[in-house]
Parts: C-alpha cells; structure tokens; sequence
C-alpha cells in the first residue's frame, strides 16, 4: 500500500496548523460561519443533527492495522467510542468537538491520514474495489491509479470550487465492485484488441433525486493520458455545469442536457489542446507511484479444502461464513476475508472502537496488516491463508462478528438517516433494524440467497436506494416518517435505476411489505439460484406490485 | 460560555415541556428557538430566563411578544460566537414534534450504537 513520504507527510501537518489557525479565528469572532464553513467542509467536519461531525478519508478504502487501530483511538478520545463506515469508503465520527478537531487532524496526520476531500464541491476522494490488489478476478491493481488520481486531485486549483461535488471510481475486476456506473466518472480498466490495457471511461452517473446510470465517453483510454483526459472532463463541467440550481448542477445534469455526444466532443477539443502536455503523468512518477502497489510476498500455501469442508459440515455458521464471507485470492491457497458489520442489534457500518482494534490485530496476525472498506459497509482482509480460515472465524465469532452475511437480505446499506443527518426525512437505521428481525432466522436469509437491500433516508440517497434489488428511501409524508420501496436498481456492468412501486408505507408496514416481496420471488424463481433480478425482469413489476398492496 | 447551562440531570420545569401532538395549529404560534454551540456543536435551546439550555425541557415558549427579545437574544449570542445555526420551531403540535426534533431533544439517536469494551 501507498506510503507516505516527507512530502505528504508535510503536506498533511500543515493542512492541520492551517486548519487549527481557522478554528482559532472563528472561535474569536475573527472569521464569521459564512466565512468558516467552506473552511471546515474542506477538512471534512459537517454540523449535523446532534454535533459536528467528521468524515475521514480512507483513500480507495485501504488501511493498515496502524490506522484502524488509530481511528479506534479517536473514537474513543473525541467520540462516543464508534465510527461508521460508508459507501464511499470512508469513516464518519459523529460526536465531534470543533474545538478538538485540530488535535484530531494532528492525530489522523500522524497515522498518514487526513480529512482532506470528503466534503466540498471538490474532486472527492476516490473510489475502488474493495478486494484490489488481491482478487482472483482482477486485470490489474486499480490501487496505484486511484492513487495517481488521488494526487492529482488532491487541492487541485482548477477544480476546488466545481458547480458541484465530484466522484470518481476506479474498478479492475471482471465483476464492477465499486459501482462505477453511479458516479460522475467510472474508470474501469479493459484490455484493447491489441492487448494493451487501459481505461473505459464513463460519465455522468449520479444517484440522488436525478439518479443517472453513467454512459460511455471513451471505450479505450491509454494510460499515459488519463490525467489529461480527466482534466478535460473536468475543464468542460466546471465551465458548463450549472452554478445556478443547487439540484441541476452535477456532471450527470450537463451530460443529460447536452447529450453524450456534444459532451464528447467539448472534452476532445478540450483534450487536444492539454493532450501530451507536461499535464501527462511523468513515466517516472507513474512508476513510482505504482511501485508501492507490488503485490506482497506470500509464502507458499497449500490449499487444504477438504479440512476445511470437513469443519463446514460440522458447523454451520462456519459453513454459511465461508459460503458468503470468503471469496477467491490471485495466488493459490489464499482467500480474501469480508467483515461483515451487519448483524442484529448493529446499525449497518457501525463499528466499535474495540472491534476496530480486534480486527486490526486478525490482519495483523493472520493477514499483511492490511484492510479494506467496502462499498457495502462492511470490512475487508486480504491475503489470508485458506488454511487460517477457521482459526479467522473462531476469533471473529468471539468478537460475534463472524456473520456469513455478505451479500444477503441484511448486508442492507443504510445511510445514517434522521438518527443523525441534518438532511434526512427519516430514520434508516430503525428499519434496516426492524428487516433484520424480520429476516431473522440465518437459514432463511441463505435460502433467499443474494439480493441487495439499500435504505435511504433522504432523496440524496446516500444509502444507494437506486442502486439497489429492493430500495427504500425515506419520505416525509405530512410530517410522519414514510418509506417508497423501489425494485430492479443494480450496480455493475448492467447498471440500473431502481423504479418506485406504488405508495408508500409507514414504518410499520414496510418489513412486512418486503416480506411479502421475497415470499413472491421464492415462490416464482424457476430455481434456488435465480437470483432476484432476473425473477424481476421475468414476472415484472406488476406482479411484485400485486403481492405488496394486496392486503394494505 | 459562561452562560450556556448543563443540567442535563436536573427536573424538568412544567412551563417548558414539550407539547401534545393534539396543540391546535395557528399561525401565531409560539416558538421554540435552538441552535448547536459553537465549540462543541451541542444541541441547545434558549430557555425563558435566555440562557441557552442543553436540556429541551428548559426551553422557553416564545409568544409573539417576547419572541422579539428571544432573537435579538439568539442573534447576540451567535454574534458573540457562542451559538451557530440557530433557528426557530413552531410550537404547532407537528414540528415540535416531528420526528427531527423528538431526535434532537434525546441527545442521541434512536437506536442503540455499538459498544466501546475498552474505554478509556
């Protein structure tokens, strides 16, 4: 994984003197609310419902044990002793004190981390496969990229005040991991006719209330010309986007009203006259950059499925985790290890500061101090050893963090909702609770199989509600929490936008209202492995349609 | 801040409870004035004495005459950087008691977050 050296590290000190001289200022009157708040969005730190609150960057989603370990420690010295993980592979503290976040920033900025770029209409931070690096499935490591376009990005002049905020994922494996098809711009790495490889591009996806699947740009894009290439997309939004109407102003809404074709050909005049500039990476600065991303040395391991098979038919949860939790590595006889942080009594993504620490010490121990956020909440170790499996498990079971849940009706993403959020009409975590029970019993949840559940508790669709199976998102209905179930959004290659079904529900009514949902799919699926998308495009909407409001 | 109180502990004082859903609405409805302190971002309201209060119990109701004092109260405090984001409810039986603020009063959210075992 990416190091810092005395640059970064330089870099993210001052930020911080910086930021703790503008806390200073405001806190004497010095600098008015109107003046501070770009201020703290820059760094990260949000006023929300109960607190401040401050989303720390994880770039691409990796850590080591180091940092989770130190993201533990301000957890637990300047928040209530949790954080929470979100789609975008960052962490949020909610209960932060501004006149303490200098000292965080000091802290993070010794772990080599920052808060830089997770707020503000800038390029955020970037976005990747949580099993980079390390999947069975991939082209390339897309980790080195991201992190070309992390620095690129990173306080860029030209593009800290865009119309809008920007999102860019990077994605290499032959299944779409980072949902590159719902941001402003998805870089998917693809290999040419010649063998060559390089970027697809796509653009203008988006969710919130103009949720928009991305289309193509460019089928090809050589590598030496991704930054020139990026700058011309952006050169084009941050002259054309909207700066008039807060909800018409991302990329998605100018690829839309000018059609992906005019908006190819602004980015190719653009890009022709940046193209082979000193714009283009430096070869020796693109190798040293991914140089950093050389897979590990891992020792030799020979795989022992039959061991493994034998405790399976022994244990069923150990059967169900390796089943849903653990998937293929690159090298023989290693597996990647998901942390599933959804369980019942657990707001989706929440993790305690000792979890953090506990898990910190698994990829410490069994792993290469190394872990991942994914896009779905949860937590990733790679490079573990197939034969450690169940040694992995026993730990995570004392820790009850040994859910086979991945992938499941209750691996739901949710966003904080109104538990949290100053944006919110409604509560995510209660009902993404109130599902879980619902879907209590494991079996049950392995015999539906894989289905994504998202809730939302707002249009900004934080919790990815579009991109979901079965979407919920939180409406005010009169002034009384209500839910829209929406059906058939998918992320992937085959990216979709989930279509509301009928009126919404209270509360109350909505776990009932999906269990009605998945009793329809169960009976109508032509076999166990039919998974939910496909009994959809089958039978319809209509019929799921029929089966929720038959008996409201 | 001198003047913004912690009592998080202390009895709530009737003048000042939240009120029933069943308050009829009317366009002069009394108000509640909040806002989040400035240092630490917690939520406060400005009770009758004009002391902002941590505790929803100890908010003042505001009626059309004294609202006017409130504010210039609330905007003096913001002026003097103690408080940021002030705004104002209706006391209207529907956003006292939305959902928002019934949050904002708990001090926390609705559900139950994971458990620190070993804190500080």
């Amino acid at each position: 994984m990416y190091k810092y050296d005395k640059l970064d590290r330089d870099f993210v000190a001052s930020r911080s003197a910086q930021f703790r001289d503008q806390v200073n200022r405001r806190l004497s009157g010095e600098l008015s609310e109107d003046e501070f708040k770009p201020l703290r969005l820059q760094n990260g730190l949000y006023l929300q419902l109960h607190a401040y609150m401050l989303r720390v960057a994880i770039p691409y989603g990796v850590l080591s044990g180091a940092q989770l370990r130190g993201l533990a420690g301000i957890a637990r010295d300047f928040d209530r002793g949790f954080g929470h993980f979100t789609t975008r592979q960052n962490i949020q503290f909610n209960w932060i004190k501004l006149v303490e976040t200098p000292d965080i920033l000091d802290r993070l900025a010794s772990l080599d981390m920052h808060a830089i770029q997770t707020s503000g209409n800038c390029i955020r931070n970037v976005t990747s496969d949580p099993f980079a690096g390390a999947a069975a499935d991939e082209l390339e490591d897309p980790r080195g990229w991201c992190e070309i376009i992390r620095q690129w990005s990173t306080l860029h002049p030209e593009f800290a005040f865009l119309p809008r905020k920007f999102k860019i994922a990077v994605s290499a494996g032959a299944v779409d991991r980072a949902a590159t098809g719902f941001h402003d711009i998805g870089l998917r790495l693809t290999k040419s006719i010649s063998g060559e490889i390089g970027f697809r591009v796509l653009v203008g996806g988006g969710q919130g209330r103009t949720p928009r699947v991305a289309q193509q740009l460019s089928r090809f894009l050589p590598k030496r010309h991704l930054l020139s290439y990026l700058e011309a997309i952006l050169r084009v939004y941050n002259a054309a986007g909207r700066r008039d109407n807060i909800y018409k102003a991302r990329m998605k809404i100018l690829v839309e009203a000018i059609g992906i074709d005019a908006f190819r050909d602004a980015v190719n005049d653009e890009w022709l006259l940046i193209k082979d500039s000193a714009i283009e990476l430096h070869q020796s600065e693109q190798d040293r950059i991914l140089a950093q991303f050389t897979p590990p040395t891992l020792p030799e391991s020979h795989e022992n499925w039959s061991a493994i098979t034998a405790k399976r038919a022994d244990d069923r949860g150990f059967d169900d985790w390796v089943r849903r939790n653990v998937s293929p590595h690159y090298q023989p006889g290693y597996v990647n290890v998901s942390v599933s942080l959804k369980s019942i009594g657990r707001p989706p993504g929440d993790a305690a500061a000792s979890e953090m620490e506990a898990i910190a010490a698994l990829a410490e121990t069994y792993g290469q101090d190394e872990l991942r956020v994914t896009y779905s909440q949860n937590l990733v170790i790679p490079h573990m050893r197939q034969t450690d499996l169940f040694a992995i498990y026993t730990a995570l079971a004392k820790l009850q963090l040994a859910g086979g849940e991945n992938g499941l009706i209750s691996d739901m993403i949710a966003c904080p909702g109104l538990d949290y959020c100053n944006l919110a009409n409604a509560r995510s975590l209660p009902l993404a609770e109130m599902i879980f029970q619902k879907f209590g019993d494991a079996k049950t949840r392995q015999d539906i199989g894989p289905i994504r559940l998202n809730i939302s508790g707002c249009i900004n669709a934080c919790g990815h509600h579009h991109a979901a199976d079965i979407g919920i998102l939180g409406v005010n209905k009169k002034g009384v929490e209500n839910f829209q179930i929406t059906l058939g959004g998918k992320t992937g290659e085959d990216a979709a936008v989930g279509r509301i079904l009928g009126p919404s529900f209270v509360e109350a009514d909505v776990p009932d209202a999906i269990a009605r949902i998945i009793d329809l799919y169960k009976a109508r699926r032509l076999s166990a492995s039919e998974e939910f998308a496909d009994t959809l495009a089958r039978l319809g909407p209509a019929s799921f349609k029929d089966a929720v409001y038959e008996t409201v | 801040m001198t003047n913004i109180s912690d009592r998080p502990n202390a009895q709530p004082q009737s003048q000042s409870q939240p009120q029933p859903q069943s308050q009829p609405r009317h366009q002069s409805a009394d108000i509640l004035i909040t806002a989040n302190r400035l240092d630490d971002g917690s939520v406060v309201w400005l009770g009758d004495d004009l002391q902002w209060w941590q505790d929803r119990h100890y908010a003042g109701h505001f009626d059309k005459v004294a609202r006017r004092l409130a504010l210039a109260k609330a905007s003096n405090s913001e002026a003097a950087n103690e408080v940021t984001a002030i705004y104002e409810i209706p006391i209207d039986g529907k956003a006292d008691v939305s959902a928002r603020e019934r949050i904002r009063a708990l001090g926390g959210p609705s559900i139950v977050p994971p458990k620190d075992l070993n804190p500080t």
